[in-house]
């Protein structure tokens, strides 16, 4: 009863940390060269196309993709270094997260021999970028109501909706947009749901930016005004839907992201401290040891994606503890800087800019992919509560 | 030992400590002694001294196997002085070749049989020679763990210019009895200055750290164990207490709080887990293991609080009873926090002395 929660314990092997110390080295190299700033919450703010066709040049894109698909057969262990590697050094990967993620994932395990042969080349290749369609404006916890329509028409469907908070869509190829193709059935709201790769420059659909509270535009809204979209472009199958984001849900849920966001803060502030004040404890060892501690726990939830097991409460339980924590440190490091705990330091004005991006962009970090109360109804479900 | 043997002694130790527990939850106490009973079986079955070597009459395992028996010890609720007498008094024994002579038996087996109904009363030392261990740096009277049933305590002595070793009679210290705030026997006590003592051994300075990362990783352990069964306790009683014709368990607010304990639990678990394997490949004189047992420690301590805060408001008032097994847990958990090192003390360590010593690079270290 007490081993359900808890995946067992999986350790890096030799083979996969080398891959570690090899991304590690190139991006202390791109780092060196100015190829870019390392930032917080990079994986959704700092989009980057020529360098997700860098890291692709180098087999770290879409690794766990089968090599038939032009992919590299590596495994959940191998990617989930390279991503842990990639966040912890605040590199600009927006570009090619969500589909390296989950689309991914998603397309191998419900998509045609067609759809896979199509994108998954393209996306192994860094040269395809996703978007995720799910949230509306009347629907985000509930994903279950979504009011975007496909009707079936000669040939495929076209979809009427609006669909909100679509990170990057601004910049990327496609989305998997979530819709209704059959009437709700109130005795099963989950019945009655599909899945549609939709083409962002197709004609009807219409981008428009919605800025967050520090300014920046990350996402948008998406209008899909009579969108068609052909029948081979259809996820998965008509009416399993529900079950099909789910999935797409749990690798969305389960990677280092969920508690990595604000590494390069801390990295920094611990950076700084050293600096200005040696040999002594500036609080931080609390987030390293949580930090240890997620590592750890996270590690064992990609051990069971590999094994192919089900990784829901698990991933859940990971992405409450992680994106709670990721935002712990930044109130941290905020209030070390209030009270002048790292005055002295060369830098500190870039410091503060650090901070000040991560406590803005912290409110997102327990709502996005599932907010934090709907997974601990996920988890009280793994508990048998519900 | 291999996995399966470990899942072995797993499911022996269940079998002689939920025997126990379930006894034991009869008549539920403030003050929790060791049942002598208790102990001889363990001493019988090889688990006093697990970890001792086999020439000195102990079991020849290592720290998966101790993490086993201080978790499923833990999570029954048992107070038993594995940690003291084993890992500590019996290691440093070992380590510093104190005599394994006379009054110093290796299996900590009781010199006089005690039934397991006549337990003795407080500060009697009547399991004969339990030995306990204690580590005194300072001046002035220490607080030595399980004093009442012990008869011998091994010292690691770090008052002078290098750290010594030394075992005496409890019987030749002036005790002052005292209880943990779980309600296991201490006693406060001075311990003479080595060089007071026939029989003192120098040790190396290494053997100290080693002490207090052993204190550390048991209690991390304990700790796990302890938070472990107290999440599976919240789901219980959230299943089984109707209020407002519903289970407690329906009711989201009460899901949220079960959940915050699961979720602090399973963290706890990873990281302890993690910390005794490395431990037991590479050691302790391992300055990464030795970051993840600061780790370990510093993350069980720092979780303790809200899983207290939130089984105890999960049970209600029930709960806060002596009659109701919550507290055995919660006060085992309070009791153990403070421990071999306080929640601040390794937080600060960690990011001092733990990760300058692997070589001060954050990342390197928390990946490796
Ligand atoms: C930075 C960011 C990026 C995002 N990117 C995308 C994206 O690319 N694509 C996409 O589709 N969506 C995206 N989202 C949307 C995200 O998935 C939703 O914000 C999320 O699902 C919550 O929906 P909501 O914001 O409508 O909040 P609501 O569902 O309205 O919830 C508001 C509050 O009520 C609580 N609540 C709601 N229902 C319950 C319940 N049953 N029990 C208890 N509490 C409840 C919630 O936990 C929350 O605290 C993004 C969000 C953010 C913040």
């Amino acid at each position: 009863m007490t081993t359900t929660l808890v995946p067992p314990l999986v350790t890096e092997s030799e083979q996969t940390r080398e891959l570690r110390l090899q991304v590690r080295a190139f991006l202390r190299a791109e780092v060196d060269a100015g190829s870019f700033t390392p930032w917080v919450d990079t994986w959704l703010t700092r989009w980057d196309a020529a360098f997700t066709r860098k890291l692709a040049e180098r087999g770290w894109v879409g690794m766990t993709v089968p090599v038939e698909y032009g992919g590299h057969g590596r495994t959940f262990l191998d990617r989930f270094a390279v991503t842990e590697e990639l966040l912890a050094v605040g590199a600009p990967v927006a570009a090619q997260w969500v589909a390296d993620r989950q689309i991914a994932p998603s397309l191998l395990r419900f998509g045609t021999e067609h759809q896979k042969r199509t994108f998954l080349p393209r996306i192994v290749a860094g040269e395809m970028c996703w978007g995720i369609g799910m949230s509306e404006p009347e629907s985000g916890s509930d994903l279950a109501s979504v009011q975007t329509r496909a009707r079936q028409v000669d040939g495929g469907w076209v979809l009427q909706g609006r669909k909100t908070w679509t990170s990057g869509a601004h910049e990327a190829d496609a989305f998997f947009a979530l819709a209704r193709t059959a009437p709700v059935d109130p005795g099963n709201r989950h019945a009655g749901l599909s899945q549609f790769a939709v083409d962002l420059h197709a004609d009807g659909v219409t981008i428009e930016p919605i800025v967050a509270m520090n300014g920046s535009r990350h996402f948008n809204e998406v209008l899909l005004d009579d969108v068609f979209v052909p029948d081979d472009m259809v996820l998965g199958e008509i009416g399993q839907g529900w079950h099909q984001v789910t999935s797409e849900l749990a690798f969305e849920r389960s990677g280092p992201e969920r508690f990595l966001s604000t590494y390069p803060l801390l990295d920094a502030a611990l950076t700084a401290h050293r600096e200005t004040r040696p040999g002594t404890s500036s609080g931080l060892g609390r987030h390293i040891a949580r930090l240890t501690a997620l590592h750890q726990l996270s590690i064992s939830v990609a051990g069971c994606l590999q094994a192919g097991d089900q990784a829901d409460t698990a991933a859940a339980l990971v992405k409450v503890l992680g994106t709670t924590e990721e935002g712990d440190i930044a109130d941290t490091v905020e209030r070390m800087l209030a009270d002048g705990e790292l005055d002295g330091v060369a830098d500190l004005g870039a410091l503060t800019a650090l901070t000040d991006a991560a406590v803005l962009q912290r409110p997102g970090f327990t709502l996005r992919g599932g907010t934090n109360e709907i997974l601990r109804g996920v988890i009280a479900r793994g508990l048998g509560l519900r | 030992m291999s996995e399966n043997m470990t899942e072995e002694l797993r499911a022996l130790a269940r079998e002689v400590l939920g025997d126990h527990a379930t006894s034991q939850q009869q008549a539920p106490g403030v003050e929790r002694d060791l049942d002598p009973g208790l102990w001889h079986t363990l001493a019988e079955l090889g688990l006093t001294r697990l970890t001792g070597r086999e020439e000195h009459g102990g079991s020849g395992a290592g720290w998966p196997e101790a993490a086993v028996l201080l978790w499923e010890a833990a999570a029954h609720g048992v107070p038993v002085p594995l940690l003291e007498h084993d890992l500590l008094a019996g290691w440093l024994r070992d380590t510093a070749g104190l005599a394994h002579g006379e009054g110093a038996p290796t299996t900590g087996e009781p010199a006089t049989e005690v039934p397991a109904t006549e337990v003795p009363a407080t500060g009697e030392p009547a399991t004969g020679v339990l030995a306990t261990g204690v580590l005194v740096s300072g001046g002035g009277p220490v607080t030595v763990p399980w004093l009442g049933p012990a008869s011998t305590v091994v010292v690691l002595d770090a008052r002078g210019a290098g750290p010594t070793a030394y075992e005496m009679p409890v019987g030749d210290l002036a005790i002052t009895p005292a209880r943990t705030i779980a309600g296991e026997p201490a006693g406060r006590a001075v311990l003479p200055a080595a060089a007071e003592v026939a029989g003192a051994v120098t040790v190396d300075a290494a053997v100290v750290r080693e002490w207090e990362h052993r204190g550390a990783l048991a209690r991390a352990v304990q700790l796990a164990g302890a938070m472990d069964k107290v999440s599976w306790l919240c789901v219980g009683h959230a299943a089984g207490r109707t209020q407002f014709g519903r289970p407690l368990g329906r009711f989201q607010a009460v899901q949220q709080l079960v959940t915050e304990v699961a979720c602090e639990a399973a963290l706890c678990r990873a990281v302890v887990e993690r910390a005794v394997q490395a431990v037991a490949t590479d050691g302790f004189h391992d300055p990464h293991a030795r970051f993840l047992v600061a780790a370990a420690k510093a993350a069980t301590g720092h979780s303790v609080t809200r899983v207290v805060r939130h089984a105890h408001q999960v049970h209600g008032a029930i709960g806060t009873a002596l009659e109701h097994p919550l507290q055995q847990y919660t006060r085992s958990l309070l009791a153990w926090r403070r421990d071999h090192g306080s929640t601040r003390h390794w937080e600060d360590r960690l990011e001092t002395t733990a990760l300058a010593e692997t070589g001060g690079d954050l990342w390197d270290t928390l990946t490796r």
